[in-house]
């Protein structure tokens, strides 16, 4: 073989393995600098909602031998209830949703305008996460605060947390709702993916059982469809946990005050990295800097697992229309 | 070639003027055919001249693909189809396709399929014994008795067949039609779903697709020979290979 | 053989469920299948029209002619900011993900290589943004000395684009006939022959498409570039250690400050990206329909 054919495939091979040294490095280098808050924190960071960045103009003081602001204290309670509870919200719309049409793309719709509906979805993907943000506060939150929020407080306060004062509109159904439709086109795109791998000789099959477009629909969806349908799922949740932007814009970005009700206004992980990151800077012990990049560190692990789950059970061959397309 | 033997057999199903055409094609031009009871009535002829599509348009399968324009009348048991529901229908008529299309699940749940959708407030036990009756009137019940749990899709090529057809007999369909069983499977396989359809006759009506000659020599009792969408020769098994018919001639000899 | 002839007198009745009630649900499912789907419809279209109408009844001229931030002057240096950095982050992740995607499908590389490498694309696309946002901080801005600058976003927004491509890439390599490529091995033909003779021909229009669905991407992201890119309020003088402007950064922050001119602007970017973005997606999807 040619010198230069060598040269070019193990170039080649360097370029392959450089998504793996990216990965590895913002791994160990998030997880570098989050060193001075495992050791400060320990296991508070995990049991304590409070947020504070300490004073800056008092003498920093020594902990488990590391230098912090006198008085800082980090957790990450309030901003994991957040990240969860909106992704859980986003997920609970976006599910049934995504099932919906896809079962009207495959079965009900002439197939004539599937291809046409399929890619007006996928549009929602498209939007960036800014302009859902915008559109949230001008258009949603508003909507949310003067109209359903407040016929929400006044007719289901049987349900618990929905009762009490309504704030701002901003919140956790602002960022559900909005992740919810970040997310509808990946999960429906998967969905939509593994009806059209089932044969159509099975289609047919159980149709000339007499089965109706319904009971075949409800029969895909917990056979051929189920593990691409929990994998997508996944996916979609993965998206939401780290999701940034829209979230930061809608969420009301709050700290240290635990939500009373579904109406308060929330902040997550990813919002709170975001958002924190300003005033980190001006930390002279670097403390500030190191608690977010631990609160990255499991955001990281929270949303890569799930993710990693998702395309597991979906699958590669369902996924192909997501990613490519 | 008239059909003088057969006028004392019952007719299940009469198709009167039955057109199927696509924007740029006819399938079927105004085809008149009957399907006699308790017999095997097959439907010969080359691949593309219709007789999938004839099948189809017998369970109203064909309502689904809007591509499809159906024109004329199909009457089962003197009823026009139309004026069935399609669920009904299907119901009464079975479908076995050419490939063995079992569901990615249990040999049982493939069975049960069809009464857990269409069957009313079943016990455990009724169920059991119509899917055990099922699976023996499609000659599985010995072969596959205790192993009911096993996935459907672990079976053989011609046990799949037959699960098929015993998820089709489970409804207690008046009809069954075959969109030629046989091809898709080796010699012995083929050889019981033979016997399996010639046993059948006794308890339904068959209507048997294919273009397998000697298959149709073995099994059977009208032989309709289609072509470019028409039927160009109908008759019992005998006057059939005997007809004089000049297409009936060539396809014979094209067969063998 | 014999049929067990159980029809008559043994077997058991059995009754059908009504098909009304069967019925009634299917028309159920597919009543409120379309009103999901009309309703998603209707929800994308008011926002393609708000945000086109309060973009297009704000924006002049001057503001898409002169650079300022959100409280003064106009976008064009987010303008070109954003495009700049989108080129950038091309720069940085075409290279890779070309010749990577060359190495996994090469039959004859290592196969535990080239699945490790799929794997860590995969995970790598489910990085949160702000993570690679806080890395880039940390590691190129701080610890590498780069400053906020074009290179420091550049490189952050590749972090995204490199998983993505790869895979598009991936894929319109795997399309390409078997036959094609075994052929021009057999007539001798070495791997850079193959590589820029059959794969890079064959799979253009995957790769021009992806690389569009890229573009299209990275103009709409924000949180890589909050701390990598910064701010400015005209364009870059360098590589390094010069903030660099962009239309989501306008989108953010104008918002958010109380001014109704700063609110303008934001509606304004919103509807440069909006129109960017979905023209993108379009003419993407076009080229690989037109093949």
């Amino acid at each position: 073989m040619k010198a230069s054919n060598r040269v070019f495939n193990f170039f080649t091979f360097l370029m392959a393995i450089v998504p793996a040294v990216v990965l590895i490095s913002i791994i160990v280098f998030v997880l570098y600098y989050s060193i001075p808050s495992i050791r400060y924190n320990s296991w508070s960071f995990f049991t304590t909602y409070l947020w504070n960045p300490g004073f800056q103009f008092q003498a920093p003081i020594m902990k488990h031998g590391v230098l912090a602001p006198a008085g800082s204290a980090f957790g990450l309670d309030l901003f994991l209830i957040g990240t969860l509870s909106t992704s859980a919200l986003a997920i609970l719309i976006a599910f049934p949703v995504s099932f919906l049409i896809s079962l009207n793309v495959e079965l009900y719709l002439p197939s004539k305008i599937k291809k046409v509906m399929i890619s007006m979805i996928e549009l929602f993907a498209g939007i960036p996460s800014v302009v859902y943000g915008l559109w949230g506060i001008v258009v949603l939150e508003p909507l949310l605060f003067r109209n359903v929020e407040p016929w929400m407080a006044q007719h289901l306060t049987f349900i618990p947390g929905f009762g009490g004062e309504i704030y701002s509109g901003a919140g956790l159904i602002a960022s559900g709702i909005i992740l919810s439709f970040m997310i509808i086109p990946i999960v429906t795109s998967i969905i939509v993916n593994s009806f059209d791998t089932v044969p159509m000789d099975v289609k047919d099959g159980l149709f000339s059982l007499g089965a109706t477009k319904w009971e075949v629909g409800k029969y895909l969806m917990t056979s051929y469809s189920r593990a691409s349908t929990v994998g997508g799922t996944l996916l979609g949740l993965g998206r939401a946990l780290g999701e940034t932007m829209a979230v930061l814009m809608v969420s009301g970005a709050v700290t240290n005050i635990l939500p009373h009700n579904f109406y308060s206004a929330i902040n997550t992980m990813a919002a709170a990295i975001a958002s924190l990151l300003d005033s980190a800077f001006t930390d002279s012990t670097g403390m500030n800097l190191a608690a977010l990049a631990e609160l990255a560190i499991v955001l990281m692990l929270i949303s890569l697992t799930v993710s990693l789950i998702g395309r597991k059970i979906a699958g590669r061959g369902v996924l192909r229309g997501y990613e490519s397309d | 070639m008239e059909e003088k033997s057969v006028e004392k057999v019952e007719k299940i199903i009469e198709i009167e003027k039955l057109k199927v055409e696509t924007k740029d094609k006819v399938i079927l031009d105004e085809v008149d055919l009957n399907i006699f009871k308790n017999s095997v009535n097959t439907i010969v002829g080359p691949s593309g001249s219709g007789k999938s599509t004839l099948l189809k348009s017998l369970n109203r399968l064909l309502d689904m693909d809007t591509s499809m324009d159906v024109s004329g009348d199909v009457l089962f048991e003197k009823r026009n189809i139309r004026d069935f529901d399609p669920v009904e229908l299907r119901r009464e008529i079975g479908l076995v396709f050419q490939k063995p299309n079992p569901f990615p699940m249990s040999i049982y749940d493939n069975v049960a399929f069809g009464l857990r959708i269409q069957g009313k407030k079943l016990k455990k036990e009724d169920m059991d014994k119509m899917i055990n009756q099922a699976l023996g009137d499609a000659d599985l019940y010995e072969e596959l008795e205790g192993k009911l749990k096993q996935s459907g899709t672990s079976l053989s090529g011609g046990q799949q067949q037959r699960l098929c057809i015993a998820r089709a007999l489970v409804l207690r369909p008046k009809v069954l039609m075959f969109d030629e069983p046989t091809s898709a499977l080796d010699p012995i396989a083929k050889g019981k779903i033979v016997d399996l359809i010639r046993a059948l006759k006794q308890k339904y009506t068959v209507i048997l697709v294919t273009h397998d000659m000697n298959l149709t020599r073995r099994i059977s009792d009208y032989t309709n020979l289609i072509y470019d969408g028409k039927f160009v020769a109908k008759g019992t098994g005998s006057e059939f290979f005997e007809s004089e018919i000049e297409e009936v001639r060539t396809f014979l000899e094209e067969a063998d | 053989m014999r049929v067990t002839n159980s029809y008559v007198g043994k077997q058991e009745e059995l009754k059908w469920k009504k098909v009304s009630t069967r019925k009634i649900k299917d028309k159920i499912a597919n009543g409120l299948s379309y009103v999901v789907l009309g309703a998603m419809i209707a929800i994308l279209a008011s926002i393609f029209i708000y945000i086109l109408n309060a973009g297009a009844s704000h924006v002049t001229w001057k503001m898409l002619s002169t650079y300022g931030n959100t409280s003064s002057g106009g976008v064009l240096n987010a303008i070109v900011g954003t495009w700049m950095l989108v080129g950038m982050g091309l720069l940085f992740s075409i290279p890779p993900s070309l010749l990577g995607a060359l190495y996994i499908v090469n039959a004859k590389s290592n196969g535990t290589i080239s699945m490790a490498a799929r794997l860590f694309t995969d995970v790598l696309t489910s990085v949160p943004s702000i993570v690679i946002g806080l890395f880039a901080y940390l590691v190129l801005v701080i610890k590498f000395g780069m400053g906020l600058s074009l290179v420091a976003g550049g490189l952050a927004l590749s972090v995204m684009m490199l998983p993505y491509l790869l895979r598009i890439i991936e894929i319109s390599f795997r399309n390409i006939p078997k036959e094609q490529i075994e052929n021009a091995y057999a007539l001798g033909a070495d791997d850079i022959r193959v590589a820029s003779r059959v794969y890079l021909p064959q799979a253009k229009v995957g790769i021009l498409s992806g690389i569009l669905l890229a573009v299209s991407i990275s103009a709409g992201e924000t949180a890589q570039l909050i701390y990598s890119a910064g701010f400015n309020n005209a364009l870059p003088t360098g590589f390094l250690h010069s903030e660099v402007a962009y239309l989501t950064y306008v989108v953010w922050t104008g918002i958010n400050e109380p001014t109704a001119y700063s609110h303008y602007v934001a509606f304004a970017s919103a509807m440069i990206l909006i129109l960017s973005v979905t023209g993108l997606i379009i003419i993407s999807k076009y080229i690989v329909r037109r093949k």
